[in-house]
């Protein structure tokens, strides 16, 4: 064999024909003797076998035509001979034998039989059933591969190659081709059952601590994580991006191992401890939790969900930031809930409660979906009515603390939130609920509402020298006019997106 | 063989640049662009090495397709010289991966197996003078010219058919039956002037 394998843009352009003579020449003399890079060009030349038929799923309509066309063509069979049988003459008298009669034997209701039998519709041979299908196996999805594997491997086991046959190889058998559906007995996956997760755009404050490490080691950018790797949000929240768009974001002091369930094919998250943040792409909708012994798929997602590991092992909160929700346990069972409620789960068990005043404290705990450059904070705590991040009362205020991703610089700032409230005016700062300074927002009458939300915009010059203050938080405080009782005054907020001026 | 293509090279290598920044929607972008291409390949490779595979083995290798090409800040992806199409090239990261997966997937059962004890007796040893002809015809192959080796394997070992074969090696689809014809001459001739 002459050389190493070649890199998979080479093996590209030898494909696509774009290979010059010298590139078309040393791929060609090398894959001559590496059985892997024959396979591969000959895989990539050879044209792709039929797709083998899918199996459509049975709808109850289909269902409920086949059973009509049954009805119909037992009625028209019906109909059919007693035609023909009032038409016919009246059959013979039992005892009477005629001349044309083969079987003399046949007695009146064997007659009967035989007249019936003659305008039955024939019955089409029965199928023999087909043989059964092979052996499902089992996802192999496992443990990372130790290294980060070559282009091409160059084959040091390779595949049992034997003389060479005289006619090509059989086609393929077929491949299962039904999209494999939750099985009502699925179990939790074992960590053999699992695959790795790259992480894209560490934000925040994210560790990660791998099996057998001592400590932990901050994530910053991107990183590929093996399937038992935990991660970790230190002093403040931080998080990541999955590659399919999912996003997670850990409040401080939750951990969580983060991998993608082979078998359901969707992001899932063991959630060890503490709150986190899990918003699906609409592409996805479905993720699958575990704690301890418990384990959900929850299907029917849109929008964010928060999770929360319960006091008790085994137990995981799962608040729908989104719509509604589906939950589905091993015993097929279906819990929906809205984003005004959450879902227990314990041991397998789902079980439905009005959401409590923690899992909407626990909301102002999260900071940023940093998705563009220039945002610094971008939360939607939803995009419908139900759900949001309600003020809370701290120091004699009314008001909601958001921590940022990251600290914020000296800049013009744009803020744009999304909120209700019945409170004539609300303060804005950097900074955490105890400390004082802002910018007032006054809302005039047709803002104020305690069920329909207004939005404003609002610039600011942040200068860290000027003001001192705590810039990895951001808070809204209701202002009251006088001696109010702030908690006569609704408060919430829906979005919050902070963004730095270009 | 595809045919010769025209690389459309500043679309994608845009759309690979915005992904290695981190633009927003720049990886989904990519992803919906080139997962039902990389899906497809790996369930070709898996139906071509006859290798039973269902959805989620198929869904399994384009998740470790894309999360090698971003791993450590998109190394892999930020290698893409563009010297081929995008797509081309994600083709052949896919079949390597899916290769690559059907050989370990092979090993492990292989020394599952062996670990197993044997409750049948051994099937009956291949006769040893059919053993030694096939080292020795396998030995002989080797010495053959690199375009025939080629050929020759690609068609007996691989199935693949002339006119692919053909394409690879840039000449017309009527040369390669005389090509293989005179490997196997070449062959026999060895064969027997060695004996």
């Amino acid at each position: 064999m002459s050389g190493t394998c070649p890199e998979a843009e080479t093996m590209a352009r030898f494909a696509e024909s774009l290979a010059d003579d010298a590139e078309r020449e040393a791929v060609i003399d090398h894959a001559a003797d590496c059985a892997s890079c024959r396979r591969h060009v000959a895989i990539v030349a050879m044209p792709p076998l039929p797709e083998p038929p899918k199996a459509e799923p049975v709808r109850p309509a289909r269902v409920l035509g086949a059973l009509w066309s049954v009805a119909a063509a037992g009625l028209a069979a019906t109909a059919i001979w007693y035609a023909l049988a009032l038409n016919r003459p009246a059959p013979p008298s039992p005892n009477a034998v005629t001349p044309g009669d083969e079987d003399e034997s046949v007695t009146a209701g064997q007659s009967e039989e035989r007249l019936k039998g003659d305008f039955t519709l024939p019955r089409k041979p029965k199928r023999t059933p087909p043989p059964p299908a092979p052996p499902r196996t089992k996802t192999p999805v496992d443990a990372p591969p130790p290294d980060p594997q070559p282009e091409v491997t160059p084959d040091p086991a390779p595949l049992p190659e034997t003389a060479p046959p005289e006619t090509p190889p059989a086609p393929a058998p077929e491949t299962p081709a039904p999209r494999e559906t939750v099985a009502p007995d699925w179990k939790p996956l074992e960590p053999g059952e699992r695959t790795r997760v790259a992480l894209r755009h560490a934000f925040g404050s994210l560790m990660v601590r791998e099996k057998g490490a001592a400590s932990s080691t901050p994530v910053a950018g991107a990183r590929t994580l093996p399937v038992d790797a935990i991660v970790a949000a230190g002093n403040r929240a931080g998080g990541a991006t999955l590659p399919d768009g999912t996003r997670v974001q850990l409040a401080t002091g939750a951990q969580a191992a983060l991998f993608r369930s082979g078998a359901f094919k969707c992001p899932a998250v063991r959630v060890d401890q503490g709150t986190m943040l899990v918003d699906l792409p609409e592409t996805i909708g479905a993720l699958f939790v575990v704690r301890g012994e418990s384990a959900v798929l929850v299907e029917g997602l849109s929008g964010t969900v928060l999770l929360n590991a319960g006091a008790r092992a085994n137990v995981v909160e799962i608040a729908p930031l989104g719509r509604v929700s589906a939950c589905r346990t091993g015993e097929a069972e279906r819990v929906e809930a809205t984003a005004s409620e959450v879902l227990i789960v314990e041991k397998g068990q789902v079980r439905r409660a009005a959401r409590n005043g923690r899992a909407k404290e626990a909301l102002s705990k999260f900071a940023a979906w940093p998705d563009r450059p220039e945002a610094v904070l971008a939360v939607t705590f939803d995009d419908r009515e139900d759900g949001f991040a309600r003020a809370e009362r701290r120091n004699r205020r009314k008001g909601i603390h958001v921590a940022l991703p990251q600290a914020v610089a000296d800049g013009v700032y744009v803020l744009r939130v999304r909120f209700r409230t019945a409170a004539p005016r609300f303060v804005v700062g950097l900074g955490s609920l105890e400390d004082v300074g802002g910018d007032t927002v006054a809302l005039a009458a047709g803002e104020r509402s305690e069920t329909e939300w207004a939005e404003k915009s609002l610039s600011f010059t942040v200068s860290a020298s000027a003001a001192p203050f705590d810039a990895r938080c951001i808070r809204f405080y209701v202002d009251v006019p006088g001696r109010a009782d702030p908690d006569t005054f609704v408060f919430d907020i829906d979005e919050v997106e902070l963004s730095r001026k270009r | 063989m595809a045919e010769k293509v025209r690389v459309d090279v500043t679309e994608e290598t845009d759309l690979v640049e915005r992904c290695c920044r981190g633009e927003a929607g720049a990886w989904e972008e990519f992803v919906r662009a080139h997962g039902p291409e990389i899906r497809a390949v790996a369930r070709h490779t898996f139906a071509r090495m006859r290798s039973v595979a269902g959805d989620h083995d198929v869904e399994n290798i384009a998740q470790d397709v894309f999360t090698s090409l971003c791993e450590d800040d998109h190394r892999r992806l930020r290698g893409f010289q563009g010297r081929s199409s995008l797509a081309g090239w994600l083709r052949a990261v896919a079949v390597n991966h899916t290769l690559n997966h059907i050989r370990a997937e092979r090993v492990r059962r292989a020394r599952s197996l062996e670990s197993e004890p044997l409750l049948v007796p051994e099937a009956p040893p291949v006769e040893r003078a059919d053993a030694e002809e096939m080292r020795r015809l396998a030995h002989l192959v080797d010495k053959l010219p690199s375009r025939e080796r080629f050929a020759l394997r690609l068609h007996y070992i691989d199935g693949v058919p002339q006119r692919q074969i053909a394409a690879m090696l840039g000449v017309s689809e009527n040369t390669i039956w005389p090509m293989i014809s005179r490997a196997r001459q070449k062959l026999r001739d060895l064969m027997h002037g060695g004996a």
